[in-house]
This record gives C-alpha cells, structure tokens and sequence, in this order.
C-alpha cells in the first residue's frame, strides 16, 4: 500500500524535486525529507510535481529554515545549502552539458526544451542566465500586473523597497527600470495577467529579487531575442537584454504555453 | 497659463495624467510628469503632434527633469517624438535627464540617437533664442 503511494508520488515528481531530494536524503531520513521538502513546497506555493530549477531560488531560504531544524550539524546544513546552490547554477551556459537523461537535466529556459532529440544548433537554453542567486528575505511585496498602470505601481513599490534597504538613487533607478521592463512586457504580451514580486535579499547580500511571472504564451524565440539581431514590433527589443545587463543575477523559465518567469537580482 | 489649462482640460477629458504644454517665445513646452505611465507618454504625443501640426511653433523643447525612470518604452518615445516633431520641421531639444536616468540608460544600452539633448530647461530655451 504505502510503497504503491510512494511511487506514485514519485512518478508525479520533476528532475529537479528528485534531485533535491538526494541532497537532502543524504543528511536525513526519506521521511524526514519528505515532510521538509513538502513543508518548504507548501509554504512557497510550489509543488513537488511542477518544481522547476528557476524556482529554486524562491525555495532555497525555506529549505535552510528546513534544514537548520532538522539537520545534526551546521556543517550538514552548508553542505546541503551549498549543493542545492550547485543545482541553481550548473549547467548553463557554457559549462559541459550532462548526457540527455542524465541527473541534471537542463532547467527549462526554452521553447524547444521539450523536443525529444536536441540540436546542437540550438544553444544552450540557459544560455541567458547570468551570475549567481543570492537568498531571499521572504515576505516579498506582491504587485499584481492587471493593467498598464500598474507598471507604474510597480516602479513605485521598487523603489520603495531599495530606498528602505539604502540603496543610492542611481540603484533605485535600475531597479525601477528593470521592474518597468518586466511588467510591461506582462501587459504587452502575457495579456496582463501576472504578478512582479520584490523581496529583499538575505544578508550578508544587499539587494533585491525581482520575480515576473506570467501564464501568457511563453517567449517563443527566446535565442533570438537574447542575440542581438530581435528587433520587435512594439518595442526595441532590447528590454529583456537590458534588465540581464543591469542584473546581478539573471534567469528566465519559459515554455510555450506556460507562461514566463523572469528572476533577476540586483546586489548593491 | 491659458495654454496649459487648455492643454490640461484636452487632456483630462481623455482620462490619466497631463503632461502640461505652454508656449513660450513660439517655442512649445512639454513638461514630463514625474510618473509617467505608459497612456501618459501616448498622450504626451498626441498632444504634442496636435499642437505643432497647428501652431508655427518655432521649436520644442521636452523638459524630462521630472521623469525618474526611463526603460526601453519612455525611451523609444520620446525619441519617437523627437523624430517626428523633426519631420513636421520643427527643432526639438530634449532637457533635464537625469544623471540616474542616463546612468541606467547606458547600461541597458539604451539611447536617444538622433535627439538634441541638452542639460537644463534654460539652455533648451536659450538655444532657440540665439537662433
Ligand atoms: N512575458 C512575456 N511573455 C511572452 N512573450 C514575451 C514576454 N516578454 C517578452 N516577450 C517576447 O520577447 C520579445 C522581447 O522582449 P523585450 O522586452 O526584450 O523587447 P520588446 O518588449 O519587444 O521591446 P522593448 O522592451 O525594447 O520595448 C518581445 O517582443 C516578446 O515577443
Ligand atoms: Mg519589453
């Protein structure tokens, strides 16, 4: 019985889960794993069946709250802290590939992602992503994207929020520039239905996250626009390549269908 | 200024913010409000083509100093108003940008190609006297 629900569970789980489970299993019971990793799902709206690299960022400061409970030693706690942080960052760009299948299957990061045979001509989906995410201070502000003036709102709320942690306005300015960028481009194109979330990072790291998630149409060509040669209709299509030069850290999770998310950071 | 409440009422009866446009010397004033949302800088260019299509006005100047972010869209904007008051034969300078803004602009490797820029409203002013 409880070994049938257990494989079931198993097979509703991504790569990604799975591979956070050995992490953690590697400190702690399966049990105990189970229920930190459940507890550290539930708490950021995620699920063991949807869990995809990018949202690991979001799920990193609840794994270490996790962690420090249950785990012997601190040193047990950076260890596993430090290989999640691994998981984020491997493979992309132009660090070696793993095989297909292999254990560290590619985060999702394009519209061909889930073609069955891989081409080499594409690059490499996370191609785009840049640097490496720091942690968060959870609780973020929320601003709901509905319409054009809540880029606006959007703007404002960040630079509320940089202002608060001490930002120079010259890091007020580039935050409030990229939150403009990314809202706009859920009102453009993900028919204004998405959120902008901000959140302070944790110390020791001065900044702030900025997450964009939408459940528009995916960014089809997602090569082309981080190329240089995209030049769109409505814009200039240089947004999405100004936010990545003005972050810190940068990552975009998109399919076809399943809308965007866009994480960037920005350290002072 | 009779110009600006003219302007601002135009403006009111279509909803959202003014950017408020005066005359002065023959030289159009289109003042950026400091939160400008995207309906602002569509109107800001309705308005401000409306004006010069039937004023001779001799020149435009956009005071930007109120504006504290610029992204890709505000940016291509102006420079689309800029281009076009241009092609209706009339001069335009850009002033006020702020250092912020340009800071941000050039990161993100924006920028306003084509357009007369000049540090203060006094000076855009001053360039149209000296003509
Ligand atoms: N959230 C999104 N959902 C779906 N497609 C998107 C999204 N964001 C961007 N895109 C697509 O990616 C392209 C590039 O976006 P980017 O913001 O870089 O440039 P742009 O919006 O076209 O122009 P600009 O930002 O310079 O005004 C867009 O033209 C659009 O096709
Ligand atoms: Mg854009």
């Amino acid at each position: 019985m409880r070994s049938r629900a257990l494989s079931s569970q198993e097979a509703g789980t991504t790569e990604t889960y799975r591979q956070l489970q050995a992490i953690i299993g590697r400190h702690l019971s399966a049990l105990t794993v189970g229920s930190l990793l459940g507890q550290a799902l539930d708490r950021a709206g995620l699920s063991a069946s949807a869990l995809q690299r990018a949202d690991l960022v979001t799920l990193l400061p609840l794994l270490e709250r996790g962690a420090r409970l249950f785990m012997r030693s601190q040193a047990d706690v950076d260890e596993a802290l430090q290989a999640v942080r691994r998981l984020m960052s491997t493979d992309r760009g132009r660090s070696s590939p793993p095989a297909r299948g292999s254990a560290f299957p590619r985060a999702r990061a394009s519209s061909s992602e889930r073609a069955p045979a891989a081409s080499s001509v594409r690059p490499a989906p996370d191609a785009v992503a840049k640097g490496e995410p720091r942690l968060e201070l959870s609780p973020p502000v929320v601003v709901l994207i509905r319409a054009e003036e809540d880029i606006v709102k959007a703007r404002v709320e960040a630079r509320r929020l940089a202002e608060s942690l001490g930002a120079s306005s010259t890091v007020q300015t580039h935050l409030a520039t990229m939150v403009s960028e990314l809202a706009r481009n859920i009102v453009l194109y993900a028919g204004a239905k998405g959120t902008l979330a901000l959140a302070a990072l944790a110390p020791p790291a001065v900044g702030v996250s900025i997450t964009a998630r939408d459940q528009g149409a995916g960014i089809l060509n997602l090569a082309e626009v981080f190329s240089g040669t995209y030049r769109s209709r409505q814009g200039m299509g240089l947004g999405l390549r100004g936010v990545r030069k003005l972050a810190s850290y940068f990552e975009i999770d998109t399919a076809p269908g399943k809308g965007t998310t866009v994480r960037a950071q920005l350290r002072m | 200024m009779p110009d600006s409440a003219r302007s601002r009422s135009l403006l009111e009866k279509h909803g959202g913010q003014a950017s408020p446009l005066v005359t002065i010397d023959g030289v159009l004033l289109a003042t950026i409000q400091e939160s400008l949302s995207d309906a602002g800088v569509r109107r800001l260019r309705t308005d401000v083509g409306a004006r010069l299509a039937v004023g001779a006005h001799r020149g435009l100047v956009v005071d930007a100093s109120g504006v504290d972010t610029m992204d890709s869209f505000i940016t291509r904007s102006l420079r689309d108003l800029a281009v076009g008051a241009k092609l209706m034969g009339v001069r335009t300078i850009v002033c006020g940008l702020r250092p912020d803004v340009v800071d941000a602009l050039v990161e993100m490797g924006l920028d306003l190609v084509g357009v007369e820029t000049v540090t203060t409203l006094d000076r855009a002013l001053a360039a149209f006297r000296e003509v």
